[in-house]
């Protein structure tokens, strides 16, 4: 370990994972190159597009913006933890079915994201709630309208 | 192909498409996700002035910091000659300069053995730059007072593209009704979410291997064959498992990306990768060529338009080619209201900011916001019906294309027709009425007609056509290998569905092949200007015919097939590339407290000739609305004094999800019986046009006042709305 790298416990996806990683490393450096997830997208790095988005305690948050020292004790989880997560995978082929994926770039921090709204949400998801909750992600291909039909179906799924 | 069409299977139906499932579990690898055993990581040292000599840049010192491989500058390179990025155009960019002419301009490389190293090497290198008088206005390069290039005599990026034909000076002044007016255009970026990079091997002397952000395939091959002076087999350009979608911006290689990062390579024996950042993808590689338009348009007493003329300034940039984007919006300004009196004059002027480039609806995006624009104004003016009047003015079937080709199929009235219909354009309020300078916010409906091509017929010098090898491989799959990009768009699935609709087999039955340009036939422009379903699409409609014919000749049996090779190819038979129309309708709402804009409700008819993927149709329409709504309202990247403004995610705002309206998108197939596959026609770029001029019209219903400069900006609508108080 090298002086400028530090030993980091996080808990993703279930396990607790115990790494080395930079110093000051973001969350998403941390995820891609400390534990080798590269499902979590780098976009703009400021935290305006979302593709790095995955869950905090249940919240969508943007990976590029958080320091992985400081997620240390809570429960991250990432667009991998498929299997253990039937929501994402409901909203994984509402995508497919709607035609909400393209390049794809965006798709995994956008399902986080949709993920996240499911959590939170205590009433039915309306259009204007979703569009809302989406504007931390940006995706370049659709204009939003196959990413919103796809993700009103899946928050409203019962 | 009637046969086929009348019992479709999967003509115009929504299947998932095949890279989907790894898509959506972020399994799919990315060129950003790519690494390579023994890579090294690039990073450009870059101009922080818009026009300057480099006197030193202190390599030594560099070099010595442990972890640097290399550091090189203009000089390492300085054996391989100036290129033009696009044919025919000067020769006037290198892969790295003494002499930079914007800011971002590459003056040097760091190689390192973290990505992170290289980045702060670059940063941090001591330079020593001279700084030179700039050219920032189009204005100031036309005096030639400075002259940019070294190798060129005056600032003109190109030839002056001039169309004459009639008599529009004598013309115009027995005009009834004559109307003039000004328009401009903004530098937009893609601003693609993934940022551009290139990763090339060259540690085998004898072969390059290259994966980059690309339309083309073998256009990127051969441009990197010539530049760096070696024979085309021995590169080999390959996509990567996933390509981020980049709307054009990568129609072309990049002289400071993928021959830099090859020349790391080879200097390094080791595979280098050159990571832009996101910041770098926006100011640093290419944006859409802004544009100064004044149109002339004179009716007689009829309302028929009888004298057109055009007057056009385009900013290239330092290195763009912006004559090619004049030739391709003559193409529709004299194609869209054809008339007998003409006179078209476009200028492109080299300054010193990012250079322009391709970008959805090259030429045609500016054109159209002009043209579109001033119909409106004219119909307002007159009391004309906006439908109507298109509809009498516009071009027909029957009307000679800018080559000569005659239009075959032109779906404009259907469009109108269906448009309206969803829209329920008959029921809009008239807005001259209701407007009232005391409401908060007011409404206004707008349209416009938008025409863009599908394919590069005519327009560039390589020749126009697609080739397909097919073959029947053991497990009884049919394979096509073609030169096909899938970089998001969808093609892959369109073109599946092309050929197991021809063969009459299920889609799983069907594998389309795309691996790299030493594994698939020769296809110069691969994804360029929405000509995959079109050409390529016609080429594995033409092998599927002939292994169609052969499984006819013995009765079925699939095995006998195998190991046989069947060529499909399809090199249009047309002057010019196939003609798209399609009509746009917008409702939009002005804040006369802000001057916040917002668009309610948007229909777009395309004519896509037929439906063949409906996912990707739907996908590249809507998709296609987001960047002409952007282009509309909000996007611009900003220059002051030759310093980028907002080159970033935080700075270059795009409309996000809940700024978007309800899209109704209603698809017309006026099917072309010698375009693609069934009569199927291109959609990713005619999308674009219309989308502007829409909106700006709708924003005229709304306030009574015409904005003439994109995007509207909430400054712009005060402005305005203060000057008519």
């Amino acid at each position: 370990m090298g002086t400028d790298e530090i030993k980091l416990s996080l808990k993703v996806n279930g396990s607790l994972e115990t790494f080395v990683c930079k110093q000051f490393s973001t969350l998403l450096d941390a995820l891609r190159e400390g534990l080798g997830l590269l499902g979590s997208k780098y976009g703009c790095g400021i935290g305006y597009c979302g593709a790095c988005t995955v869950l905090v305690d249940g919240n969508s948050a943007h990976a590029c913006c958080l320091l992985a020292e400081t997620m240390q004790g809570r429960e991250i989880q990432t667009i991998e933890n498929t299997e253990n997560d039937q929501i994402v995978e409901k909203i994984q082929d509402y995508f497919l079915s709607e035609g909400a994926v393209q390049c794809g770039y965006c798709i995994p921090g956008i399902i986080m994201t949709i993920r996240g709204l499911v959590e939170s949400s205590t009433e039915r998801v309306t259009e204007d709630s979703l569009r809302e909750h989406l504007n931390g992600n940006i995706c370049r291909c659709s204009g939003f309208a196959s990413i919103v039909r796809a993700g009103l179906k899946a928050c409203n799924y019962e | 192909m009637n046969d086929v069409l009348s019992e479709s299977r999967f003509l115009g139906k929504s299947l998932e498409r095949s890279d989907g499932r790894k898509k959506v579990q972020g399994e799919a690898v990315y060129l950003r996700d790519m690494i390579l055993p023994d890579l090294l990581f690039a990073a450009v040292i870059r101009s922080q002035l818009p026009r300057a000599r480099v006197k030193e840049i202190h390599k030594v010192a560099a070099l010595e910091i442990p972890g640097v491989i290399d550091v090189i500058t203009a000089e390492e390179v300085a054996e391989f000659s100036p290129v033009s990025i696009f044919p025919n155009s000067p020769k006037i960019q290198r892969i790295l300069t003494d002499t930079p002419q914007f800011v971002g301009d590459a003056i040097g490389a760091v190689v390192a053995e973290s990505y992170e190293l290289a980045k702060k090497v670059a940063e941090e290198v001591e330079i020593e730059m001279e700084e030179l008088a700039s050219c920032l206005t189009t204005e100031d390069a036309l005096a030639n007072d400075v002259v940019i290039h070294e190798s060129t005599s005056d600032n003109f990026a190109g030839p002056v593209i001039n169309h004459v034909s009639g008599d529009f000076e004598t013309s115009i002044k027995d005009c009834t009704y004559v109307f003039e007016g000004e328009y401009e255009t903004q530098r937009q970026s893609a601003q693609t979410i993934e940022a551009m990079a290139c990763l090339c091997d060259w540690s085998d002397k004898n072969t390059l291997k290259v994966w980059t952000h690309l339309d083309s395939m073998f256009h990127f091959r051969d441009s990197l064959a010539e530049i760096l002076g070696i024979n085309v087999d021995s590169v080999i350009v390959e996509p990567p498992e996933a390509l981020g979608a980049t709307f054009g911006l990568k129609n072309s290689i990049i002289a400071s990306l993928e021959p830099l990062c090859a020349i790391l390579s080879r200097r390094a024996g080791r595979p280098v990768k050159l990571q832009l950042t996101p910041e770098e993808s926006i100011f640093t590689t290419v944006s859409r060529h802004p544009a100064k338009v004044k149109l002339i348009t004179g009716l007689d007493e009829n309302k028929n338009i009888v004298a057109r003329s055009a007057e056009i300034l385009l900013d290239s940039g330092a290195y763009g080619w912006g004559y090619v984007v004049a030739l391709s919006m003559l193409g529709k300004w004299v194609c869209l209201y054809p008339c007998d009196n003409l006179e078209f004059n476009a200028t492109s002027v080299y300054t010193n900011h990012i250079s322009g480039g391709a970008y959805r609806a090259v030429g045609t995006a500016q054109i159209h916001f002009a043209m579109e624009s001033q119909i409106d104004e004219i119909c307002t003016e007159l009391g004309l019906d906006p439908l109507t009047f298109r509809l009498q003015n516009a071009a027909k079937v029957g009307d000679e294309l800018p080559m000569g080709t005659k239009i075959r199929s032109w779906g404009l009235e259907e469009c109108l027709e269906e448009g309206a219909k969803t829209f329920e354009w008959d029921k809009r309020v008239d807005r001259k009425a209701n407007v009232k300078k005391n409401l908060e916010k007011v409404r206004g409906t707008g349209m416009a007609i938008g025409m863009h091509h599908a394919g590069l017929t005519g327009l560039i010098p390589n020749p126009e056509g697609s080739k397909c090898e097919a073959q029947v491989i053991e497990d009884g799959q049919f394979e096509f290998r073609v030169g096909v990009v899938e970089k998001g768009q969808g093609s892959i699935t369109t073109l599946e569905i092309v050929a197991a609709e021809v063969l009459g087999v299920d889609i799983e039955k069907i594998r389309i092949v795309n691996l790299g340009t030493s594994e698939v036939p020769f296809d110069f422009s691969g994804a360029e200007a929405s000509r995959t379903t079109y050409v390529i699409g016609r080429a594995i409609a033409d092998a599927a015919e002939k292994i169609k014919k052969s499984l006819d000749l013995n009765e079925g049996n699939i095995l006998e097939l195998i190991g046989h090779s069947f060529i499909g190819e399809f090199i249009p038979n047309d002057n010019d590339p196939l003609p798209v129309i399609g009509a746009h309708f917008c409702e939009v709402e002005v804040d006369y407290v802000s001057g916040m804009v917002s668009v309610l409700r948007y229909v777009a008819a395309q004519d896509v000739g037929k439906v063949i993927n409906l996912n990707g149709c739907l996908g590249q329409i809507e998709g296609g609305i987001h960047h002409g709504l952007g282009f509309a309202l909000i996007e611009e990247l900003e220059y002051e004094s030759g310093f980028p403004l907002n080159p970033n995610f935080m700075g270059y705002k795009v409309l996000m999800a809940s700024d978007m309206p309800e899209i109704g998108v209603v698809l017309v197939e006026d099917s072309d019986p010698d375009g693609g596959p069934f009569g199927a026609k291109g959609v990713g770029t005619p999308v674009m046009p219309a989308v502007a001029p829409a909106v700006a019209n709708a924003i005229a219903d709304a306030i009574g006042v015409r904005i003439s400069e994109l995007p509207i900006t909430p400054n712009k609508v005060m402005n305005v709305l203060a000057n008519d108080r």
